[in-house]
């Protein structure tokens, strides 16, 4: 997944994920829908008016129909912190490339260039502009200088479930731990607390495989006895190791 | 570094449930407005939890606990430095409204002669399409009528002459149309901002597209000027283009004006990175784009309601109110605004 990285004024350092182009695809869609939605209910009040001023009313509704369609994304992405319907449903947000407030112009620019970035049909153009830059800009988002990115409303993690494991049958092999400690990147610490602390969003079969290739991989950096390994499954292994590599955080 | 987690989590969590909870409250306002004592804990958690974050990304950590921190201070930064916003009828803002429609009635010509250059641009290649339409239809009318001019009514001048006159007098034709003509002018209005912005945003193409749309467009121009003329209605067509076309034809020629101006910004080179720059002109092209769309909504009204109708008072009058619209566009683009010009 392509990232946005900048660092504020004060030397704060941000890295977020970007959108992927089905994800924006689908908030396309939805907002499409929402498009439709509004103009059906206008259609129906102005058919109202319609029965007096026949003219008028298809002649608002020719006004209301492409204003809409128009300013429908940038009004929402305006009032809205960069967001419509459909990318707040799948947790898109429009933003700054540079980390700057995003301005009225920017919104405005990036989804008036829409009527190019839908040329020749179904996005086409803008689509290959998203492959085909490092941030996934589309030409609109080119020209505005916006990225949009995934945004992920985390709450703070419970690792009470982990702080319940009492015994742990690696640390029977005080020398292996320890080694296991200092050959360990902190990089492979974190991906093996992550898939014990993802363990519930994970679908099971796909979480044995990452299990057991994670206890592949330690086990060939430091390996316990195989007597050790016998009784344990792949998950308490793991959950094991982190808690060698974490130890104030899983007492053994 | 391998962080201690767990006292990580436990030393930082009351400020994080601060910031949560403070961020929840003032994303609730609409209009986004901070008391004093609220900006201050803003900025002091804000700066806490970005410092935890970068802590975090220096060591082996949880991606969850990741993922949440840079939540919270990303909508943190974002209270701190976007201007807070509001809505259009709050804070009584819409007392502003005149002063402002007032400001951006002098701003349109001030953008509009700081970028004159591609204006001229723009003209040359419509001249050029203008010409080229020309020529083809007088040296070859069987091919060029057929290829250039898209419509039955622009290749026989003489059924639209008359089909015109036979509405004028009624006979075997419709009087003017009140509803219809509502109609046609939202269809006109509409469809005329598409295509100016549709020349505009061409200017992604490095102004490729564009050029070729305004070359287009003055083929078209020329080619029915030329048939017209060259059938003995050239009275007509002035009387017929000249109402609507001396704010329409100017506002493609603007249109293509702010495409290239586009084309420009993404081009040219400077001191300045091209993502400063551009970010600094994106409001003169969209103050471009909407001195033409009100330019198109004049001449859409003007289409659907007076060109049509030649019995009005004949095709002088309509060629007089062509020429006084186009003098007076011409003295508002050269002289508004100016004194209080800002570049």
């Amino acid at each position: 997944m392509r990232r946005l990285r900048w660092t504020t004024p004060e030397g704060f350092a941000f890295d977020l994920p970007l959108a992927g182009l089905g994800a924006r695809c689908l908030a396309w869609v939805i907002d499409g829908l929402v498009v439709g939605a509004v103009l059906a209910l206008a259609g129906q009040v102005l058919s109202v008016l319609a029965l007096g001023l026949p003219g008028i009313a298809s002649a608002l509704q020719i006004v209301l129909g492409f204003a809409v369609t128009l300013l429908y994304a940038a009004a929402l992405e305006w009032f809205w912190q960069g967001q419509t319907i459909g990318k707040n449903i799948l947790g898109l947000q429009v933003m700054e490339a540079h980390g700057l407030p995003l301005t009225g112009a920017q919104v405005l620019m990036r989804n008036l260039l829409r009527i190019v970035d839908i040329l020749p049909g179904l996005y086409l153009a803008g689509g290959i502009a998203c492959l085909g830059t490092r941030h996934s800009q589309r030409l609109g988002d080119q020209v505005a200088g916006t990225v949009v990115v995934q945004r992920r409303r985390g709450a703070q993690p419970d690792l009470a479930p982990w702080l319940a494991q009492k015994y742990n049958s690696l640390r029977e092999h005080p020398q292996l731990a320890l080694r296991l400690r200092h050959l360990t990147t902190p990089a492979e610490a974190g991906v093996a607390l992550e898939a014990l602390l993802r363990r519930d969003e994970l679908e099971p079969a796909r979480r044995a495989a990452i299990y057991r290739a994670l206890v592949a991989h330690f086990q060939a950096r430091v390996p316990f006895p195989e007597a050790t390994l016998e009784a344990l499954s792949p998950e308490q292994y793991l959950r094991n190791v982190v808690g060698i590599l974490f130890p104030q955080r899983f007492p053994g | 570094m391998i962080l201690d987690l767990d006292r990580f989590a436990r030393t930082g969590q009351p400020a994080w449930s601060e910031l949560e909870a403070l961020l929840e409250r003032l994303e609730a306002r609409a209009d986004r407005r901070l008391e004093a004592g609220e900006a201050e804990a803003l900025e002091d958690l804000y700066h806490r939890a970005a410092a935890d974050l970068n802590r975090l990304e220096q060591g082996a950590c949880a991606g969850t606990l990741r993922d949440y921190l840079q939540d919270l201070v990303v909508r943190a930064y974002r209270e701190i430095y976007a201007a807070p916003r509001g809505l259009p009828w709050q804070g009584g803002r819409w007392r502003r409204l005149p002063r402002a429609a007032a400001g951006f009635g002098r701003r349109v010509p001030q953008v509009f002669r700081q970028h004159l250059r591609w204006f001229g641009l723009a003209v040359g290649l419509t001249l050029a399409g203008c010409l080229f339409g020309g020529l083809a239809v007088l040296f070859d009318p069987a091919v060029a009528t057929h290829v250039l001019l898209p419509a039955e009514y622009l290749r026989h001048p003489a059924q639209r002459v008359a089909q015109d006159l036979g509405q004028a007098k009624g006979a075997g034709g419709r009087g003017p149309n009140l509803s219809e003509e509502t109609v046609f002018s939202a269809e006109l209005i509409t469809h005329n901002i598409q295509v100016s912005l549709l020349t505009l945003a061409l200017g992604v193409t490095l102004g490729i597209g564009t050029g070729l749309l305004l070359f287009e467009n003055g083929v078209l121009l020329g080619a029915v000027a030329a048939r017209y003329s060259q059938q003995g209605f050239g009275w007509f067509v002035a009387g017929w283009l000249l109402p609507h076309g001396a704010f329409e034809i100017p506002s493609v020629l603007i249109a293509g004006q702010a495409g290239f101006l586009l084309a420009g910004m993404m081009l040219r080179g400077g001191r300045e990175p091209r993502w400063v720059r551009m970010r600094r002109q994106l409001p003169e092209l969209l103050t471009l784009l909407g001195g033409l769309s009100c330019l198109l909504v004049w001449a859409g009204t003007m289409e659907a309601f007076f060109s049509q109708h030649h019995a009005v008072g004949g095709y002088g009058a309509q060629v007089a109110v062509g020429l006084s619209e186009m003098l007076l566009l011409a003295a508002y683009l050269s002289l508004a605004g100016r004194g209080g010009a800002r570049r």
